[in-house]
């Protein structure tokens, strides 16, 4: 137990991001499609077909937005990497030093 | 001189299908859900102890995370609008099918009442100024030419609401028999007149044809510039109204009550044997063309064949038809323009309305001569009415036409005739 974030618990949750954007993309896709095998023809079938292709736009937008907080996730977590790199070291350094004094006093 | 004319269906009309409307606006409903869940976990993310752990570590990194996530989530187009947005369509979608399902029920109901009381004050004036003239019979004949509403509201309430079972009762009462098909050879006259390049066209040879005797038809072979070979068939309509039990005539009331109802009579039957006795092929496309009851056996007999696919009938055109219980049957392969001339009483003996589809297009002329006969009569109405149709630019009437255009311009045509007769064991 050392007390630090865990980097790996981030990157895993960037993949759960990632994860739910493609899900929005393939909704977006089966509405789409839904939509244009719905037998309805008039002014307003065809105001609500345009409605749904700006529906699936923006799950799209929606979608890539996800993207870009993975994104922003993984490099937090890169950063996380570096900051917590030397922290760990000194850890490490001080519990091998802790050791060898344990050793020497024969505790 | 052409006069306007009033369309209903067809390709610029409204189609819709209710079981396609709400299955979709379910579709949605599932989406609003899953999306409504997704936006729950997503929100999780934010708190998520691996993020709130790290935070510290970077601030500015873990601020930027949260500030991209929560936009992707709240944002005036994030997840959490979306799923609103899917339940918005799945509401609307609903209540749009149910709109069009209340009205189209509406509108078949109130039509013939509407049409009624908006024609009733001239019928009545026309008819009282005939009674006070000392004409009873003209009078019945000026109520039915200038309101044939009426029929459709005489037909609801003496078939109390139901013409397919007034029609059954009736059926038992006059046997179909069986078709016997005779060969009459060709016609050079109708040859000669050359192949149709309009409605109108084909509204003069059908009428051509009804000049013959009780139970003929033709079968109408074209040579088309494409290649392609077309056969045009011309069915007449009623030609005896005898209440005898057994009738060799086809034309008569055993058809009339069957084919009014869809049911297959012997007519129809004869139609079959002579597409093959004209060696009409299964690819061939086929166009019935029919008045009044030949109407009616031209609809059905396009729907059974449809079925059976031992014929390729494309189009159908009837005048004077009631086919207001048929229409709606009709197979997506099959496209039907029904001609009606508003001050012709017979479109409405079905006491129905023909329903509003892309494969149905229902076009209302006017030609009014005071008389029930001449009102539905072919050259007198229907042949006119046609070529007002042929100037019509309603949309749906010009992707009709342009659907037939096949039809209307063959190069050569060869009409063969037959007469269908009704025999009993």
């Amino acid at each position: 137990m050392t007390g630090l974030p865990d980097p790996a618990g981030l990157d895993t949750v960037a993949r759960h991001l990632s994860g739910h954007a493609d899900d929005l993309r393939s909704r977006a896709a089966r509405l789409v499609a839904a939509t244009e095998t719905v037998r309805w023809r008039s002014p307003a079938a065809s105001a609500f077909r345009g409605d749904v292709r700006e529906l699936a736009l923006s799950f799209r937008r929606a979608a890539g937005q996800i993207d870009d907080a993975a994104d922003a996730l993984s490099r937090h977590a890169r950063k996380v990497r570096l900051v917590e790199a030397p922290v760990r070291a000194v850890q490490h350094a001080a519990g091998a030093a802790l050791h060898s004094v344990e050793h020497l006093l024969g505790i | 001189m052409t006069r306007p004319v009033s369309v209903r269906g067809g390709a610029g009309g409204v189609d819709a299908h209710y079981d396609d409307m709400t299955n979709a606006a379910r579709l949605f409903g599932r989406a609003a859900g899953d999306t409504g869940e997704a936006a729950l976990v997503l929100h999780g993310y934010l708190v998520h102890p691996a993020v709130v752990a790290a935070a510290p570590l970077d601030p500015a990194g873990a601020a930027e995370f949260t500030g991209r996530l929560l936009a992707a989530l709240d944002g005036p187009t994030g997840v959490t609008v979306l799923a609103a947005r899917c339940t918005g369509v799945d509401v609307g979608l609903r209540a749009a099918a149910a709109a069009y399902l209340g009205v189209d029920r509406l509108h078949e109901r109130l039509q013939p009442l509407l049409g009624a009381v908006a024609h009733a004050p001239r019928a009545i004036a026309d008819g009282g100024g005939a009674l006070a003239r000392g004409d009873p019979g003209d009078a019945v004949q000026r109520l039915l030419t200038d309101d044939p509403e009426l029929a459709d509201l005489g037909v609801d309430l003496i078939s109390a609401g139901s013409v397919a079972g007034g029609t059954w009762l009736l059926q038992q009462a006059f046997a179909d028999g069986s078709p016997r098909l005779a060969d009459l050879g060709s016609d050079s006259i109708a040859d000669v007149a050359g192949p149709p390049r309009n409605l109108r066209d084909l509204m003069a040879g059908l009428a051509h044809r009804d000049e013959g005797q009780a139970g003929e038809i033709d079968v109408r072979l074209l040579e088309c510039p494409d290649g392609r070979r077309r056969a045009i068939v011309d069915v007449p309509g009623t030609k005896d109204w005898s209440i005898a039990a057994h009738n060799g005539n086809v034309t008569s009331l055993a058809t009339n009550l069957r084919a009014i109802d869809g049911e297959p009579t012997s007519y129809e039957r004869g139609i079959v044997q002579a597409l093959h006795r004209a060696r009409v092929r299964a690819d061939d496309d086929v166009l019935l063309v029919g008045h009044s009851e030949g109407g009616l056996v031209a609809v059905d007999a396009a729907r059974h064949l449809a079925a059976g696919g031992e014929f390729r009938v494309s189009h159908v055109v009837v005048a004077g038809a009631p086919v207001g219980l048929l229409a709606g049957r009709i197979p997506a392969g099959v496209d039907v323009l029904a001609l009606e001339n508003e001050c012709d009483v017979v479109p409405h003996l079905d006491g129905a309305v023909n329903p509003d589809r892309v494969n149905v297009t229902t076009v209302t002329t006017r030609r009014d001569h005071g008389d029930v006969g001449a009102n539905h009569d072919l050259d007198a109405s229907y042949v006119p009415g046609a070529a007002d149709v042929d100037a019509s630019n309603d949309p749906s009437v010009r992707a009709y036409l342009a659907g037939l255009s096949g039809f209307l311009s063959a190069e050569r045509v060869q009409t063969r005739t037959f007469v269908i007769t009704r025999s009993y064991p």
